[in-house]
C-alpha cells in the first residue's frame, strides 16, 4: 500500500507541475466560461423594448403587456413623446418597436413574428372591445369574452415519455458528458504516456526492483484518477458558481442532478478507460508509436459520444438503451438518458453493476498485459507475447 | 550469503536459464561472466525480483526472498534509465522512498551521494541535462543510496572511461569491504580477474564454472611452467626429464606441463645446464584462458546464433 501511495503521489504531483496540464486546464476553463456566458438554456433573455405614444398606442401597449406570456415574448413598455422621439429611439437601438397608434407599429427593419402576433392581437382585441362597448355590453361581460387562455393540446403519441431535447437537465448532461469525454481522452492518454515514458527512459527496471508491477499500475491509475476527479469537481464548481453569478439563467434542480451524475460516472468511466489505455501503453516502446496504439480506444470513446447524441434524439430507443448498458459507452450515455427523465432508475443501477463487473474482469487482464509488456523496452510487443511468457532481455 | 538454487527460466521455446546455481559469500566481489545471451541479465533480474523464474529460487542467508528483502538490495540494470525531466535530487529521493526510506532519510542520502559523486552543483538539474557520465553517476547513486545489503550491477563498467572504471571499482570494493556481497556482470575479463574474489561463468543458461578465481586457475590442473632459455629454443634439454610435456613454444619461451610429483627444481637445473635462463616461473591461466576453455565455441553448422536470453 505504501508503494502504491508513493507512485500515485508522484504521478499526481509531476502531472500537476507539467505545462500540458496547466495549458489543457486553461483551455477547458476558457471553454467553460464561454459556454456559461452564452445563455444557451433559456434563449434570448433581454426583454423586447416596446415604446408607445398617444392614447391608442398606450392601450395597445398595456393589453400587449398583459398577454405577453401567451405569445412567449417578454416585453417592457416605455412611453415616448412623439413620432420624432420614437424614430430617434429606434435608430439609437434603445427601442425595438414603437406602437404609434392602435393600428401602426414602427420598427427598424423587420418585426419579430411573435411580437407582431402579440401586438396584432392586442390591436384587434381593442377594436372588438370598442364595438362590443358600442353594442351595449358591460365591461364585466366584455372582460369575460376576452379572457383568453392557452389552448389544450392533445398528442396522439403522448405516453408521458415525450422529451424536450433542450430541457436544461438534458443540455447540462450533454455538455457534461462532452466534458467527461474530453477528460477521459486526456487522462487516459496520460496513463498510457506515463507507462511508455517509463519504458522508453528505461527507468522501469529500477522501479520494478522495488515495486510490484501491479502496484506501479494501480498507483499510476489512482494518482492520475484523483487529479482528474479534482479537475472535474473544480469544473463543476465553477460551472455552478458561474451560472449562479451570470444571473441570466436559472438551472432547475434536475440540471444540478445531471451535473452530479456526470461527476459520478467519471469514476467507473475513468477506471475502465485507464485500464484500456494502460494496456495500449504497455505494448509499445516509444511515445511516437503511442498514437496508433491508443486509436482503437479513442474510437470507442467517440462512439460513446455518438451514443449520447442518439440518447438525446430518442432516449427510449433500443440503441440508446443498449449504449447506456454497455460498460464502455455507459459513462457517456447514461447521464444523458437519466437526465431525459424517461429511463427507469433500475436501468442506471444495472448499468453501474455492469460497469463494476467489467472493471473486475478487465483489471486482472490489464495487470497481466502490463506486467508482460513493460520490460519489452526495445520494440513494440504483441498482446499475445505480453500475456504469455514475457519478454527476454535484449 | 546469496544462493541461486536451480534457477530455470523459459521464454517460449528459448531456455534462458537451465538449473543455474551458485553462491555469493558476504563481502565478496563476485564476477558474473558469459557471452551475450548467456542468461546473465535474466539471472540478475530474477535475483532482483524484476523477473520470476519458472523453477528454482533465490535465497539470502538461507531464507527465500520476498519483496521487502529486495527493497534493501541495490540494482543497476543494464538498461540504464531515470526520469529524464526530473531533477536528480528529487528523483533519488523518490527512489529512496520506494526502497522504504523516510522522506528525510531519502533526501539526506540523495544529498550525500550527489556530493560524494561530485554532482552537488547539478542536483536540481533535470537528468536529461546532465552528461552521460553524470547520468551514470546518478544511476549509481540510485543503487547505493539506501545502503543496500546486496549490490547487483549489470555491466556497470561498460562505457566508462579508465578514470570512471577506477572510481567505480573503488566504490564497489569499499562496499564489499563493508561486508556487502557485490555481484556484477562484465565482458571485461581482465577487470573481473583483477577485482573479483569469485566468479561464475555461464553459457547458454547453464553454469559452466564457479569458484574463487585462484581456485579456478589451479583446481584440477597440472602445474605449468614458463621457461625461457637464451639461445636454446630447440627444447632439446627436456627430452631427458620424466613427466614433463611440452605444450607450446613461442618467442617468450616454452610452456611445460608437469605431472604429479615432478620436482620443478629438477626442471630448473636442467634448464640452467642448457643455457642462461631468462625466465622461469609458474604459468597460471588467466580468466580469459579459463573462459575460452569452458565456453563452447558457437558451432556454425547448428544454424543461426541465438538471439535472446
Amino acid at each position: 500500500m505504501g508503494a502504491i501511495r508513493l507512485v500515485a503521489t508522484r504521478e499526481f504531483s509531476e502531472r500537476l507541475r507539467s505545462k500540458t496540464f496547466l495549458i489543457s486546464n486553461g483551455v477547458v476553463m476558457l471553454l467553460l466560461l464561454i459556454s456559461v456566458s452564452i445563455p444557451f438554456l433559456t434563449g434570448d433573455s433581454d426583454p423586447t423594448q416596446v415604446g408607445y405614444f398617444g392614447d391608442g398606442g398606450a392601450r395597445v401597449a398595456s393589453v400587449a403587456m398583459t398577454q405577453q406570456t401567451n405569445f412567449s415574448v417578454e416585453i417592457e413598455i416605455t412611453e415616448v413623446a412623439d413620432e420624432t422621439a420614437a424614430t430617434a429611439a429606434i435608430d439609437a437601438g434603445d427601442l425595438d418597436a414603437v406602437v404609434l397608434d392602435a393600428r401602426t407599429v414602427l420598427v427598424e427593419r423587420t418585426i419579430d413574428t411573435r411580437l407582431e402576433a402579440l401586438l396584432a392581437n392586442a390591436s384587434n382585441s381593442l377594436r372588438l372591445d370598442d364595438r362590443l362597448s358600442d353594442a351595449g355590453l358591460s365591461e364585466q361581460e366584455r372582460q369575460g369574452l376576452f379572457a383568453i387562455g392557452p389552448l389544450e393540446v392533445r398528442s396522439r403519441e403522448d405516453d408521458g415519455s415525450t422529451v424536450d431535447p433542450f430541457s436544461p437537465a438534458v443540455m447540462v448532461a450533454f455538455f457534461g458528458v462532452f466534458l467527461l469525454y474530453g477528460l477521459l481522452v486526456i487522462y487516459g492518454q496520460w496513463v498510457a504516456q506515463g507507462i511508455v515514458e517509463e519504458k522508453q527512459s528505461r527507468v522501469i527496471e529500477v522501479l520494478l526492483s522495488t515495486v510490484r508491477p501491479v502496484e506501479l499500475l494501480i498507483g499510476k491509475i489512482l494518482g492520475l484518477g484523483v487529479l482528474g476527479l479534482a479537475q472535474i469537481l473544480l469544473i463543476a464548481t465553477i460551472a455552478v458558481g458561474g451560472l449562479a453569478m451570470a444571473d441570466t439563467l436559472e438551472l432547475p434542480g434536475s440540471g444540478y442532478g445531471a451535473l452530479a451524475l456526470v461527476v459520478a460516472w467519471y469514476l467507473p468511466g475513468y477506471l475502465l478507460y485507464a485500464t484500456l489505455f494502460a494496456m495500449a501503453g504497455a505494448v509499445v516502446s516509444r511515445v511516437e508509436d503511442l498514437q496508433s496504439a491508443v486509436m482503437p480506444v479513442i474510437i470507442v470513446l467517440v462512439l460513446a459520444l455518438v451514443g449520447a447524441q442518439i440518447a438525446i434524439a430518442d432516449p427510449t430507443s433500443t440503441m440508446a438503451a443498449a449504449a447506456g448498458m454497455f460498460p464502455f459507452t455507459a459513462p457517456i450515455v447514461q447521464p444523458v438518458l437519466v437526465a431525459s427523465g424517461v429511463v427507469p432508475a433500475w436501468q442506471m443501477v444495472l448499468a453501474a453493476v455492469f460497469a463494476v463487473l467489467a472493471l473486475a474482469i478487465l483489471l486482472p487482464i490489464c495487470a497481466r498485459i502490463y506486467r508482460g509488456g513493460i520490460l519489452a523496452t526495445r520494440t513494440r510487443t504483441s498482446f499475445r507475447a505480453a500475456w504469455g511468457a514475457g519478454t527476454p532481455p535484449s | 550469503m546469496l544462493t541461486l538454487d536451480r534457477l530455470t527460466r523459459r521464454f517460449g521455446d528459448v531456455l534462458a536459464l537451465d538449473q543455474l546455481s551458485f553462491e555469493v559469500e558476504p563481502g565478496q566481489m563476485f564476477g558474473f561472466v558469459g557471452s551475450n545471451g548467456a542468461g546473465k541479465t535474466t539471472a540478475m533480474r530474477i535475483i532482483m525480483g524484476v523477473d520470476d523464474p519458472d523453477g528454482g529460487e533465490v535465497r539470502l542467508d538461507g531464507q527465500p526472498l520476498d519483496r521487502d528483502d529486495r527493497k534493501r538490495f541495490g540494482y543497476m540494470p543494464e538498461e540504464r534509465g531515470l526520469y529524464p525531466k526530473t531533477p536528480a535530487d528529487r528523483q533519488l529521493t523518490y527512489l529512496g522512498r520506494l526502497h522504504g526510506m523516510s522522506r528525510a532519510d531519502a533526501s539526506a542520502a540523495a544529498d550525500h551521494w550527489l556530493e560524494r559523486l561530485g554532482l552537488h552543483d547539478r542536483r536540481s538539474d533535470p537528468v536529461e541535462k546532465l552528461s552521460l557520465g553524470n547520468q551514470q553517476r546518478v544511476q549509481l547513486a540510485a543503487a547505493l543510496l539506501h545502503d543496500p545489503v546486496l549490490l547487483v550491477l549489470d555491466e556497470p563498467f561498460s562505457s566508462l572511461d579508465p578514470t570512471g572504471v577506477d572510481a567505480l571499482s573503488e566504490i564497489l570494493l569499499d562496499r564489499a569491504h563493508a561486508g556487502v556481497p557485490v555481484v556484477f556482470s562484465s565482458h571485461q575479463l581482465e577487470l573481473v580477474e583483477r577485482l573479483c574474489d569469485a566468479v561464475a561463468i555461464i553459457d547458454a543458461g547453464r553454469l559452466v564454472a564457479t569458484g574463487t578465481v585462484d581456485d579456478l586457475r589451479t583446481r584440477g590442473r597440472k602445474p605449468i611452467l614458463r621457461v625461457h632459455v637464451d639461445g636454446n629454443p630447440a627444447e632439446d634439454w627436456i627430452t631427458g626429464l620424466d613427466g614433463v610435456t611440452l605444450l607450446t613454444s613461442d618467442r617468450d619461451g616454452i610452456l611445460l606441463e608437469l605431472d604429479e610429483g615432478v620436482d620443478d627444481q629438477a626442471v630448473l637445473a636442467a634448464a640452467l645446464r642448457a643455457g642462461p635462463v631468462r625466465h622461469f616461473g609458474p604459468e597460471r591461466p588467466t580468466l580469459v584462458d579459463l573462459y575460452r576453455e569452458v565456453v563452447r565455441r558457437p558451432d556454425p553448422s547448428t544454424g543461426p546464433d541465438r538471439e535472446v536470453a
